[in-house]
């Protein structure tokens, strides 16, 4: 069986792999959980007995879920995080865009000899590599976190319907919209939700959460701060390179 | 989820999910006791019939505390291991005996009509 080559640590970081609520109300659960396989090397039960008489981390999981109360996030919650993630991607444009800037207009110099198609695909593909980026950028994280770095400051997070993390299929399947151009139609659809999705989420599953501690009108400030860094760089930019 | 879940039937794992609190509290009743004990004592004395995953019985204490029915209490015996008895409230007490009361009618009616 799975359950006998699994250590206290693997067995914990599952069940919390899967769970969402209270931090408080998780780690009366992990807390629960180790004392248990205290218990059984008192009782001399091996790791895999305990983890047997316990249940699977999944079934452990799905128990405390059924009692947890989920907070959704609401739908101006999201909007910001949204505008921050954008701040954030139009950052990351930066590089690219100054390479661009610096290496386009010395093309023509070239005169279309060998080293001006290598420097044509070199900027076409830094353009591919940008485009992948933000492509990767949201999926990437809500799979990997659970979160962007605009829900990250936002205090929110996404999360299965059932409160396991997402995995990568759902992660993207979720950004669909936003991919083929109705992501506002989509996202129309989070105020009269039950649930507070959009269409893509009720496909994929997903449901954006509120943390605990998230509260308050600064983290709706920090996020259209995240405007800041690329704003200031065009301005810059305008100064040192006047049109 | 494990065989046994997979062969109940949705009547039974509804009527178990219905009545797991009642139980509980009943077990609570006569002496505290902590999880293991609990899960023990619920498959010894229902012959089986009502065995629980001792990690899907944590989430339900967890409730029936936080409704303050019953009270925790991290107990260590010697040098073993620390345990966390949970014993019934005079909250828990009163719940008690509604849930049976309720049950009781109920499962007389159920009787009534089977017969």
């Amino acid at each position: 069986m799975r359950e006998m080559d699994m250590t206290v640590d693997k067995y914990v970081e599952l069940v919390r792999d899967n769970v969402w609520g209270k931090s408080s109300d998780v780690e009366r659960l992990e807390a629960d959980l180790r004392a248990r396989f205290e218990l059984g090397t008192e009782k001399g039960e091996s790791t895999g007995e305990v983890a047997r008489s316990l249940g699977t981390p999944e079934e452990v999981a799905a128990a405390f879920m059924e009692e947890a109360e989920l907070t959704y996030a609401g739908f101006f919650e999201r909007v910001f995080a949204f505008v921050g993630d954008g701040g954030i991607c139009a950052t990351l444009g930066l590089p690219f865009a100054l390479v661009g800037v610096l290496v386009g207009p010395r093309l023509e110099a070239l005169q279309g000899g060998v080293a001006f198609y290598l420097a044509l695909a070199a900027l076409i593909g830094l353009f591919a590599g940008y485009v992948g980026l933000l492509v990767s950028y949201f999926p990437v994280l809500e799979h990997r976190f659970g979160q962007t770095a605009g829900k990250r400051v936002m205090g929110i997070h996404v999360r299965s319907e059932d409160g396991s993390s997402i995995g990568l299929g759902a992660a993207i399947l979720r950004r669909l919209s936003l991919y083929f151009e109705v992501f506002v139609l989509d996202a129309l659809f989070v105020p009269f939700t039950q649930k507070r999705q959009r269409a893509l989420d009720v496909v994929a599953k997903t449901v954006v959460l509120r943390d605990e501690q998230a509260r308050g009108v600064k983290r709706y400030v920090l996020c259209l701060a995240m405007w800041l860094p690329i704003l200031l760089a065009v301005g810059v930019l305008a100064l040192v390179f006047p049109a | 989820m494990s065989k046994h879940d997979s062969t109940d039937t949705s009547l039974s794992r509804e009527l178990k999910r219905g009545t797991l609190e009642l139980v509980l509290l009943r077990l609570l009743a006569s002496e505290p006791r902590y999880g293991y004990e609990l899960v023990s004592e619920l498959r010894e004395r229902s012959d089986g019939e009502l065995e629980i995953k001792e990690g899907t019985l944590y989430p339900v204490l967890y409730r029936l505390e936080d409704r303050g029915l019953v009270a925790p209490q991290w107990q260590q015996q010697g040098r073993g291991v620390p345990r966390k008895y949970y014993s019934l409230t005079d909250a828990g007490q009163r719940q008690l005996e509604s849930l049976k009361g309720q049950w009781l009618k109920f499962s007389s009616a159920v009787d009534r009509l089977l017969d």
